[in-house]
């Protein structure tokens, strides 16, 4: 069995105590590794490891390239390891062999997307501002926020894990990253890489524990400067609450139900299958997966017909096998949240066109057949509950502003999608869309270098880009005196009068 | 919505409120994501103005905004609680190696 330790200050070591939990298998529901746990004292451990490495050590302090070169010496070692973390990550979330390797991949490019920023940043820029009453010149600078708290969910542990500290060291920050308790591996891989890179030691710790515990410690340590997670929406508003007490700063990516909508003008055949890897991909638990997808009257039938004929092909097997399209789900207890959520769907009165149980084959782990429920209604829970899992929901619309209006109503907006030959058309329906990111004839491509977050209670503050980085900066307005005397400040005149 | 709780589930509310006797404990449910429609065990929670008492448990008041309260209106919601020593999240059983769940009936 694998064995994993907590990462702190550059040490691989035990959780206090010895404390270790096993990790599960979802295609084999066996263990498979063995992950210290990691205990409110050991998080101090590691918040503390990590205020160091900022107030005292050379890595805020670092030139621009050299973290550069760091955050290249990372995703180096990524793509040298890419197919072992990929089987690891397999192994740990049940994501397809093919996802774990893509994101590994896509991993080690959004490093380097990160080091080239970290080269490009203006980190001081001079701004024109009115020269009354004063005379000066005047600049921005951004600096790094300090101590980051980074919480990230189960769906892509490793590619998350990038996400989270990727602009943060390109800004110069310190790190404590928690993994969600169900995937903690493929991050701990990360962690072996970076303890063979220049990173100091102390800038990136791992540690692998409950959310009441560390994320909790996180949260409220006076010693975190800004916390960032990747989570549901009840888990965002009890973080903000958290650290609301010491007024950190707080970007959230929470939770989403995205509308995906097809207009009659659009090519079939990309829509048909371009909407299912919106929905299907990765079992469903992506937070942007289009799981509300809006059909005409008028096109219904042809694509429901095409929806069932093209997820017949989608067949639920062994995750580390290359043929496979549908893993398991990560966990018994999301299998039976998602097939309460279809059984829900029953109740109130939608039909399934395809799916609705567990499969057959193969007899062993936490599988759910792609489900496509139509006669939906927006109202219904399976229309406006994140069922996170292989669930579709077909919803008819009268008309286009029918569609734009059954899209925003949802308290999220996060994703979304639309689909027809006319672009312009499109772009027109995308801008009412009420949501972070708007894809035309395509789905699930997020960008390094665009911004990527929600709207409504989708969350707080963007990932990725310009606008992604900046999150993880502090603002110094920096205004410098150009009178150059006593007698022309005349404005003391307020204090000491004329 | 009327709420019960399994013997099970009371029994691991009164193990939190031995452990923090000080503490002001909240029941919330999530809106779906990762957990679903699962019951949250909070300390200190700041309710928001939506949510309303739908019930109570070993003295701990149970509160759902409306999005929860118009899913489950009519229904009876039991709060069982299961042993998961990998539960996640931020509610407050899950050090004691339990997670609270949701159960229609």
């Amino acid at each position: 069995m694998q064995e994993y330790q907590l990462y702190i200050d550059g040490e691989f070591s035990d959780a206090e105590g010895g404390k270790a939990v096993e990790s599960i298998n979802p295609a084999t529901e066996a263990p498979w590794a063995r992950v210290a746990r990691a205990s409110r004292k050991d998080t101090q451990r590691a918040i503390a490891a990590a205020r160091k490495a900022f107030d005292e050590g050379p890595w805020p302090r670092m030139s621009q390239a050299d973290r550069a070169k760091i955050l290249n010496q990372i995703a180096a070692g990524l793509d040298a390891r890419s197919q072992e973390i990929a089987a690891v990550e397999t192994q740990d979330s049940g994501g397809t062999i093919r996802k774990t390797s893509g994101d590994l991949m896509f991993g080690a490019a959004q490093l380097r997307y990160f080091a080239e920023m970290a080269e490009k940043l203006p980190l001081m820029e001079e701004i024109q501002v009115p020269q009354f009453p004063a005379q000066s010149k005047n600049y921005v600078q951004r600096e790094p926020i300090g101590v980051c708290g980074q919480i990230i969910p189960w769906n892509f542990p490793l590619m998350m894990a990038v996400w989270k500290i990727g602009p943060a060291l390109c800004t110069g920050n310190t790190v404590v990253l928690k993994p969600a308790s169900d995937t903690p591996c493929s991050a701990l891989e990360l962690a072996k890489i970076i303890d063979e890179t220049d990173l100091p030691k102390g800038v990136v710790n791992v540690i692998h524990g409950s959310g009441t515990e560390c994320g909790e410690e996180l949260c409220t340590s006076p010693l975190v400067d800004k916390i960032a997670l990747t989570g549901s929406t009840e888990v965002g508003r009890r973080v903000q609450q958290l650290a609301a007490s010491t007024i950190k700063k707080v970007t959230l990516e929470l939770g989403g139900k995205s509308a995906n909508i097809i207009l009659d003008d659009a090519d079939l055949e990309l829509a048909i299958d371009g909407s299912l890897f919106g929905c299907f991909y990765h079992q469903g638990q992506v937070c942007e997966s289009g799981t509300r997808l809006f059909v005409s009257e008028r096109m219904h039938d042809e694509v429901v017909a095409r929806l069932v004929e093209r997820t017949k092909l989608l067949v639920c097997g062994d995750p580390m096998d290359f043929n496979t399209s549908q893993g398991p789900l990560v966990s018994a207890r999301q299998r039976e949240t998602v097939l309460g959520y279809i059984q829900a769907g029953i109740e109130e009165g939608a039909k399934i066109a395809i799916g609705g149980k567990r499969p057959e084959q193969p007899a062993k782990g936490y599988y759910v057949e792609p489900t496509i429920f139509t006669q939906v209604k927006n109202s219904m829970k399976v229309a406006q509950e994140e069922i996170f899992g292989p669930v579709l929901v077909v919803i008819r619309y009268r008309n286009i502003d029918d569609a734009i209006r059954m899209a925003n109503d949802s308290i999220y907006g996060l994703g979304g999608a639309v689909w027809s030959k006319d672009k312009e058309k499109a772009m027109v329906v995308a801008k009412q869309m009420r949501t972070g990111t708007v894809w035309i004839n395509d789905y699930h491509m997020l960008s390094a270098a665009a911004p990527f977050g929600g709207y409504k209670q989708s969350g707080i503050g963007r990932e990725f880009g310009l606008e992604g980085i900046l999150e993880y900066t502090e603002i110094k307005h920096v205004h410098v005196d150009q009178v150059d005397n006593r007698a022309g400040h005349y404005w003391y005149g307020a204090l000491f009068g004329a | 919505m009327r709420i019960e709780a399994t013997p099970q589930a009371g029994d691991v509310v009164a193990q939190i409120r031995a452990a923090r006797p000080e503490d002001p404990l909240t029941f919330i449910f999530g809106s779906g994501c990762c957990e679903g429609t699962a019951p949250h065990l909070f300390a200190g929670y700041t309710l928001v103005p939506e949510q309303e008492q739908v019930g109570q448990v070993m003295g701990v008041g149970v509160f759902a905004d409306a999005h929860v309260r118009r899913l489950y209106a009519g229904r009876t919601v039991v709060i069982d609680a299961e042993a998961d020593p990998l539960a996640d999240g931020f509610s407050a059983e899950i050090p004691l190696g339990w997670r609270f769940v949701l159960r229609l009936v």
